[in-house]
């Protein structure tokens, strides 16, 4: 599939099919699933409002010495405001998520873990509480629940506004290590990676 | 500016400031009453602070300005001292201090303090320095990224006085331990940032700090004096003007002191090519009899070093003299005999090493075999560097005392100051410098990081220039 175009209005549609399987046409603004090689049209979806963030959609960031590439993001609300997860691809293509609320950016990959055990720490762990996984001692330092607002530019999965997302996140005792376990619409996932300094980051937010 | 939500005291009634919502918010502080609310309890009130703050001068609560060219609001602050107080009175300046939590829409929280003076900004890391800081003591290397960082100071800091709102929950005369350590500046880069670890009841945390040269305008616009709620202009351009004085001051002095490092640098690379020789002592030795005494003096001699001395005999024919050198003051200190002189001969070089202190000598000239008319024309030659080395010694430590009186880049002046100490031992002492050299460089390789290494690596290339 050399070239996609938007099932509603025909527009062209600026898509990386190795990663993304969500997007927003740029003409009509229907949100479009890539479903088996198909397109799908799941209608409009809420248009995130342009907040203050230090990442930008297609405005590549240089952290040490690898550059990244903003390509999608989703917005979860909480109690008293909202972060975003940014789905990024660094310059050989791989895909991370980095989570940003409030100045604090954590760089994470999907991991291994089976999805019983996901499910148990979702379900038992506590705050302050320490855990081990994999052989490394954790401490929860977050548990919450967030619900999604919507999405923009490209993502590797359907999201559903309102949806409801559990999540744990758990911070290494020893290095800067973070793992964040996640529970939305009966998928379970996990995450690992590593806080990133803000002022270490070379934005081009011009 | 900012945008508000208001909320009422529940003690007071009076309005409370949000200056923006978040979950991380722990806390708000009455502006009026000093009571403090727990922002997650149902704003349950928690203590309230009585302490006297008149005359103390802060930036007021939601202004907004910039750092590091991110617009930052400040949303609340806490006064520190190191000992539980009273009161601020009868405290010295550098027994106290402001941190103001900042918040940014894009960078999130983070801390501008106040101290003594100079304004530091910090924010939260989450990577661990190696080793851990809980343990450290005063000396201690600490790495962290790729830098070096020597522990300072460790002490406790009490809560003193709280206002506005806060993302974790500063209750007064609560103590946390800290310890502070700054990164270790060489003589090619110098990044004075501070790593600071701190240890409350509930979490251990590291901020990573930096001075702030100038203060943007607007915070110091911002500034005003406890109890005296209305901004004046007057006052705030006085403190502007006191502050950029000070910052002026202290950057005219360093830049002064670096100069002067220069030029020693300057001076003492060009005395390392300058072979010409600097003339001390000049004298013609006329002899009739047997033996004959001259006394001459060195004066300047500086540093015990061997001195060149040339002998030429210009007169007299058949002539074998011997030529003894020795402390005018001692008949036994003999510091070269028997150097036999011809006519066959008659030009003799005589290297020896005259004592600092001992400033005459005294030259005998003994005949051999012959009575006959002799004239020698004396000359005592120094190289030029031994001769200022003791000058730029002194301009050295100078400088050194400046800088460390400064308390800024103490580390770099510190290892200056070894290192000008070795290349003196090393300088009356040739043979010792290729032990010292390699204990300097293993040193500061271990103590200092990269800029010490590199640093003890320019002082060891420089003594073997010299010596070689």
């Amino acid at each position: 599939m050399n070239r996609l175009n938007c099932p509603q209005c025909g527009d062209v549609l600026n898509m990386n099919i190795k990663y993304s399987k969500l997007t927003r046409c740029n003409s009509c603004k229907s949100t479009i699933f890539l479903e088996d090689d198909a397109l799908k049209n799941l209608g409009k979806m809420n248009l995130l409002s342009d907040e203050p963030s230090p990442l930008k959609l297609h405005q590549k960031f240089r952290y040490g010495k690898q550059e990244y590439l903003p390509i999608g993001k989703i917005r979860y609300a909480y109690e008293l405001g909202f972060w975003e997860e940014w789905f990024v691809l660094d310059e050989k293509q791989k895909p991370y998520w980095i989570s940003v609320d409030e100045g604090n950016l954590i760089l994470e990959k999907s991991f291994e873990l089976p999805k019983s055990e996901i499910q148990r720490l979702i379900k038992e762990s506590r705050l302050s509480r320490t855990v081990t996984i994999q052989g490394k001692r954790y401490r929860v330092t977050e548990r919450d629940e967030g619900v999604c607002q919507g999405f923009d530019g490209e993502l590797p999965r359907a999201i559903r506004v309102g949806t409801k997302l559990n999540y744990l996140h758990l911070s290494s005792l020893e290095e800067n290590l973070h793992i964040t376990l996640e529970e939305e619409d009966g998928e379970y996932m996990a995450y690992i990676g590593s806080w990133l300094d803000i002022y270490e980051m070379e934005l081009n937010n011009g | 500016m900012a945008s508000l939500k208001s909320i009422r005291c529940k003690y007071c009634s009076a309005p409370m400031h949000f200056y923006h919502e978040s979950r991380q918010i722990e806390t708000i502080t009455c502006e009026y009453c000093n009571q403090t609310h727990s922002v997650k309890e149902n704003f349950k009130t928690l203590y309230r602070y009585q302490k006297s703050m008149n005359g103390v001068r802060r930036i007021l609560l939601g202004t907004v300005g910039k750092i590091k060219n991110i617009e930052f609001t400040i949303i609340g602050y806490v006064i520190y001292t190191n000992g539980k107080a009273e009161s601020l009175n009868g405290l010295n300046s550098s027994e106290w201090w402001i941190e103001y939590q900042l918040y940014s829409k894009t960078h999130g929280y983070a801390y501008l303090t106040y101290e003594d003076g100079s304004y530091y900004f910090y924010h939260r890391v989450y990577d661990l320095p190696k080793p851990l800081m809980n343990h450290a003591k005063e000396l201690d290397t600490i790495y962290f990224r790729d830098n070096s960082f020597t522990v300072e100071e460790s002490y406790n800091a009490y809560a003193y006085f709280v206002a506005g709102t806060l993302t974790w929950k500063a209750k007064v005369a609560d103590s946390s331990y800290c310890v502070d350590a700054k990164s270790s500046s060489g003589w090619f880069s110098r990044t004075n940032n501070i790593l600071s670890y701190e240890r409350s009841k509930t979490e251990e945390e590291y901020f990573l700090g930096e001075p702030i040269e100038s203060l943007d305008e607007s915070f110091l616009n911002g500034i005003t004096t406890l109890k005296q709620q209305k901004k004046s202009t007057k006052g705030t351009n006085r403190v502007k003007k006191e502050s950029m004085s000070r910052d002026s001051k202290r950057q005219y002095l360093l830049s002064l002191i670096s100069l002067i490092a220069f030029l020693v640098s300057f001076v003492a690379l060009i005395l390392l090519f300058q072979t010409e020789e600097y003339k001390i002592f000049q004298q013609d030795f006329k002899t009739t009899k047997k033996e004959s005494n001259a006394t001459f003096e060195l004066n300047n001699l500086n540093v015990k070093h061997t001195i060149q001395l040339k002998a030429n005999i210009l007169l007299g024919e058949k002539v074998h003299k011997e030529l003894t050198i020795r402390e005018a003051n001692s008949s036994y200190n003999t510091l070269e005999k028997d150097i036999d002189m011809s006519s066959k001969n008659p030009t003799k070089t005589i290297s020896f090493e005259p004592s600092i202190w001992g400033k005459k000598y005294l030259l005998t000239l003994k005949d051999k075999n012959s009575t006959a008319n002799t004239t020698l024309k004396l000359t005592m030659t120094q190289p030029l560097l031994k001769r200022y080395f003791v000058v730029l010694l002194i301009v050295s430590i100078i400088g050194i005392f400046l800088g460390y009186l400064l308390k800024d880049g103490k580390e770099a002046w510190i290892t200056l100051l070894i290192a000008t100490i070795l290349v003196y031992i090393v300088a009356m002492y040739p043979s010792s410098f290729l032990f010292l050299g390699l204990v300097m460089i293993g040193y500061f390789a271990s103590k200092l990081g990269e800029n010490g290494l590199v640093g003890a690596f320019f002082f060891y290339v420089l003594i073997i220039n010299i010596l070689l």
